[in-house]
């Protein structure tokens, strides 16, 4: 927020409670909602279709380096759609793991579906740290990015990344819309 | 220190996850149960974020101290309560059980809950379970689901 849109820490604050209550309230309102408002399936859908749209989106604001006030606040809204929607595949968890494979294996599909976040977590970061530090002279306090070249480098390390996350988010998207079904035993087998 | 507390806290994070919604499940809400779990943590965290440190005035090193207590406090009662469905059976209303409210009627079931238990699905052992193609494609796309996430979050040019 502050190397790209130059936010005071007022504004940092305020959008960071926003992607953090977001976060909480999403977990409650996904329960709520799935079997009252909408299906599990459908709701894994739409989480899950939803981020990559919103990855894509604000990779678009910055590649164009739509870095005005209202650009910024549509930044902060696209976050909070994905924190929603990230909390809200988390919810899915556990119901996920009973459909697919009954309630006599939930707790190995969970404990083996929690281990699959943690490897994420592992990940995740490493990748981002390769990322940072092949992205060049740029840095974290907007003030030290005093040239140009600084800020197209700055905007254009943080679009592609965008898209990437984008492109990982729309993969996740294919691979629960296609890929994941209930568990059959083969007859042969 | 963080070996000894993390896994403990995995095992307490998905003893207690697995028991809210075996509870939940028993009302075929489990999605709330999971929901209702999942925004404790995510409150607890928003408002010990914020508020914690301002309200207590206190340091990093402290706030350490404060979290433990706090911690304990709150685990300690549900220690000696946390009890599983089949532990303590949910005493279920006469009325539920005749005409349309059947609570047995699987499709009403799926209708509350939102989705269909798989119930053709036999018990498996964990080498059994990963013999399946099913739960490595089901394991790689909770890591594609999630590693944006992580990825965003951590990016110090991107994150809030």
């Amino acid at each position: 927020m502050s190397a790209l849109f130059e936010a005071s820490v007022l504004v940092q604050s305020i959008s960071s409670f926003v992607f953090l209550i977001t976060y909480a309230l999403a977990r409650f309102v996904t329960g709520f909602a799935i079997g009252r408002i909408i299906k599990l399936k459908h709701g894994v859908w739409l989480a899950t279709f939803i981020s990559p749209l919103m990855f894509f989106f604000t990779g678009t604001i910055i590649r164009l380096n739509c870095t005005s006030t209202g650009w910024m606040i549509g930044f902060i809204i696209a976050n909070a759609v994905v924190a929603f929607c990230l909390c809200a595949k988390k919810i899915f968890l556990t119901p996920l793991a009973l459909a697919m494979w009954g309630k006599q294996n939930l707790p190995k599909v969970s404990s083996r579906s929690l281990s699959a976040l943690d490897i994420a977590s592992f990940i995740g970061p490493i990748v981002m740290w390769q990322g940072l530090s092949a992205s060049g002279d740029i840095y974290i306090d907007p003030m030290l990015n005093t040239s140009e070249e600084q800020r197209r480098e700055l905007l254009t390390y943080s679009s592609n990344s965008l898209f990437i996350l984008g492109g990982i988010a729309f993969s996740a998207f294919l691979c629960f819309a296609f890929l994941i079904k209930p568990y059959r035993r083969d007859p042969s087998a | 220190m963080f070996f000894v507390t993390g896994p403990s806290r995995a095992i307490l994070a998905l003893s207690t996850l697995l028991k809210a919604v075996g509870w939940y499940r028993e009302i075929h809400r489990l999605a709330l149960g999971a929901g209702i779990f999942g925004l404790i943590l995510g409150v607890w965290a928003t408002l010990f974020s914020i508020w914690g440190a301002a309200l207590a005035n206190i340091s990093v090193r402290d706030s350490f101290f404060w979290v433990a207590l706090i911690t304990a406090i709150m685990m300690v009662p549900s220690i000696f309560l946390l009890r599983s469905p089949e532990e303590l059976p949910l005493e279920i209303d006469d009325d539920s059980k005749d005409g349309d409210n059947n609570t047995n009627d699987t499709s009403l079931q799926s209708k509350k809950a939102g989705f269909k238990e798989n119930t053709d699905c036999p018990e498996l052992t964990a080498a059994q379970l990963s013999r399946t193609r099913q739960i490595w494609i089901q394991d790689v796309g909770w890591i594609l689901v999630m590693m944006p996430g992580m990825l965003f979050v951590f990016d110090p040019y991107l994150s809030i």
